[in-house]
């Protein structure tokens, strides 16, 4: 027999080997002395290395209770219930429309979640302060209600007349719009940013139709050179006369209860779409749409303050905003402030909210607490006790 | 098998396994409710091998970040100042240094050799440990060797290192 390799004498030493085996080397170690060398060695490093390993002992601690491990895993199966599996191709296929289908969709979806978002200080806010107003001309004032109505009316008067534009122009000659680039409606009380979005929104949306909008300023050039029927001017007029309206009609209605009820009802789907659109405001302008004070972390840098969705956060209501501020701490660790109002349920289970710490596999790490009727959250990916410790500074 | 018992049996053994592997224990403590968590959610056939499984794959997650990993520096600095004093400040000092060398050494070994030896440290035999970072059976003693020499040596080298500075200053 030839001597005896390390990783036998260690799994020897370890008591891993059959009978067999364990017979074969100890019949081999009684003959050989330089196995036996070797073997008192493997026994001695063993030994040397368990003891290093003892030294790293870590603090005695009392581990938090089952049940507390059963409710988390219990709220995570409520936030998110499983999914049933799917072949790797279906779930291809499926990106693969999605993509397309958000492609075809987000021309116009910006920002339809800051049309619909209602800010807890839009009570005594100013319409003209609101991020969707946009004025064309002077409209007569009209209640949440009449605006529903109005609204559906228009909504159902448009679908016709798309419908019935994408009928003439199937048989129009194929079209290219050379500077049809609409003017920029005039914000009014609104971020650059959001304006900016707005037009390009609009400008998506009218090209998806063929340069309808602005029609007056478009110049339609056809493929060959055939100008475009006057009927289908006339459908447009009426369409773009139509979007007129009801986004004047939207910028005048007051900021009420009235109007914000409807505005709450938008599927979550629609808003869980928009869940990456935070955009940066300056900390007052945050401050106004969140409805309260800013929130702050001392002594750490701020990077920027942005207004978000209030779907993307766990536990986020519906048609609030959130509000976040990034800060980097002196390791280059960005941690995140998020500020939400509660909704009355979160507030009435505000216990159930309040202290929780989220480990992330990712390594973030989610502190979560209730506060004087706002959700509060801090992420970064540093300890939960170093995330708790944080938590106690803000201020 | 009742996972309640398995947490009550085999938590602290998770907690010392990630804390020897990532070196903070606060986050040990996080990453083993996470294991827990999941467990739950998966319901496992073989609930130990398949915790050490995950936690084994969450550390190394955290280890691959780079932030955690100039945390980590900080907090061999930080757990060495923060460890109550013991009967001596020389004993304190000694033992402080003693943690400190032990876990650069581990640092020097490779992912593999690393957990193959934390698990034999928790009490996993060959099967398991095999089980767990899909190695074959026949590989573990070698795995372990190898692992037991180059820690041993590390530290070794750590230590000699440190007592020659201490002669240069």
């Amino acid at each position: 027999m030839s001597h005896i390799d390390d990783g036998t004498l260690h799994e020897y030493l370890d008591g891993e080997l059959n009978d067999r085996r364990r017979a074969d080397v100890e019949a081999h170690i009684a003959d050989c002395i330089a196995c036996a060398e070797r073997l008192e060695s493997a026994e001695s490093l063993i030994g040397r290395a368990s003891g290093l390993m003892s030294e790293l002992e870590p603090e005695a601690s009392q581990p938090p209770p089952w049940t507390e491990i059963e409710e988390r895993a219990a709220a995570r199966a409520a936030r998110a219930p499983r999914k049933p599996r799917v072949g790797p191709w279906l779930a291809w296929a499926a990106s693969i429309v999605l993509a397309f289908g958000v492609g075809w969709l987000s021309h116009s979806s910006w920002p339809v979640w800051g049309d619909r978002m209602q800010s807890p200080a839009s009570q005594t806010v100013q319409p003209s302060a609101l991020p969707v107003a946009v004025e064309f001309e002077e409209r007569p004032n009209v209640t949440g209600e009449a605006f529903d109505d109005r609204a559906s009316a228009i909504a159902v008067e448009e679908t016709s007349l798309r419908s019935l534009a994408d009928q003439v122009e199937d048989q129009q000659p194929v079209t290219s719009t050379v500077g049809a680039e609409p003017a920029a409606p005039p914000s009014r009380g609104v971020p650059e940013q959001i304006g900016r979005e707005l037009a390009e929104a609009d400008r998506d949306d009218l090209a998806r139709r063929g340069g309808e909008g602005e029609a007056a300023e478009a110049k339609e050039v056809s493929a060959d050179e055939t100008p475009a029927e006057p009927a289908v001017d006339h459908l447009r007029d009426d369409v773009t006369r139509e979007r007129r309206e009801l986004t004047a009609a939207k910028a005048d209605v007051p900021a009420d209860a009235e109007f914000a009820a409807p505005m709450a009802q938008v599927s979550a789907e629609a808003e869980a779409n928009e869940v990456g659109r935070f955009f940066a405001v300056q900390p007052d302008e945050a401050a106004e749409w969140l409805g309260h004070q800013l929130r702050t972390l001392p002594d750490l840098q701020l990077q920027r303050v942005e207004v978000g969705p209030g779907a993307a956060l766990e536990d986020g209501v519906l048609g609030l905003p959130a509000v976040r501020l990034i800060y980097l701490d002196a390791a280059n660790n960005e941690i995140v402030l998020t500020m939400q109002q509660a909704s009355a349920e979160q507030a009435r289970e505000k216990d159930a909210l309040d202290a929780v710490l989220i480990g992330q596999p990712s390594g973030m790490n989610v502190y979560r607490w209730y506060e004087e009727g706002y959700l509060l959250t801090l992420a970064a990916e540093v300890s939960g006790d170093s995330l708790r410790a944080l938590a106690e500074r803000v201020r | 098998m009742d996972l309640s018992q398995v947490y009550r049996e085999h938590y602290r053994s998770l907690v010392r396994f990630l804390y020897r592997r990532i070196g903070d224990q606060a986050r040990a403590e996080d990453l083993a409710q996470e294991a827990f968590v999941r467990a739950l959610e998966h319901e496992p056939d073989k609930p130990r091998a398949w915790l050490f499984t995950v936690a084994a794959n969450l550390a190394r997650d955290e280890g691959r970040r780079s932030s955690v990993r100039r945390r980590h520096l900080t907090l061999i600095k930080a757990e060495a100042e923060a460890r109550p004093p013991e009967p001596g400040p020389e004993v304190a000092l000694e033992r402080r240094e003693t943690i400190q060398k032990v876990r650069a050494a581990l640092d020097q070994l490779s992912d593999r050799d690393r957990e193959a030896l934390l698990l034999w440290e928790e009490g996993f035999n060959y099967d398991e440990i095999a089980n767990v970072l899909g190695l074959s059976r026949g590989s573990v003693g070698t795995t372990l060797a190898r692992a037991r020499t180059r820690l041993a040596a590390a530290y070794e080298e750590i230590a000699t290192e440190g007592s020659d500075e201490d002669v240069a200053y």
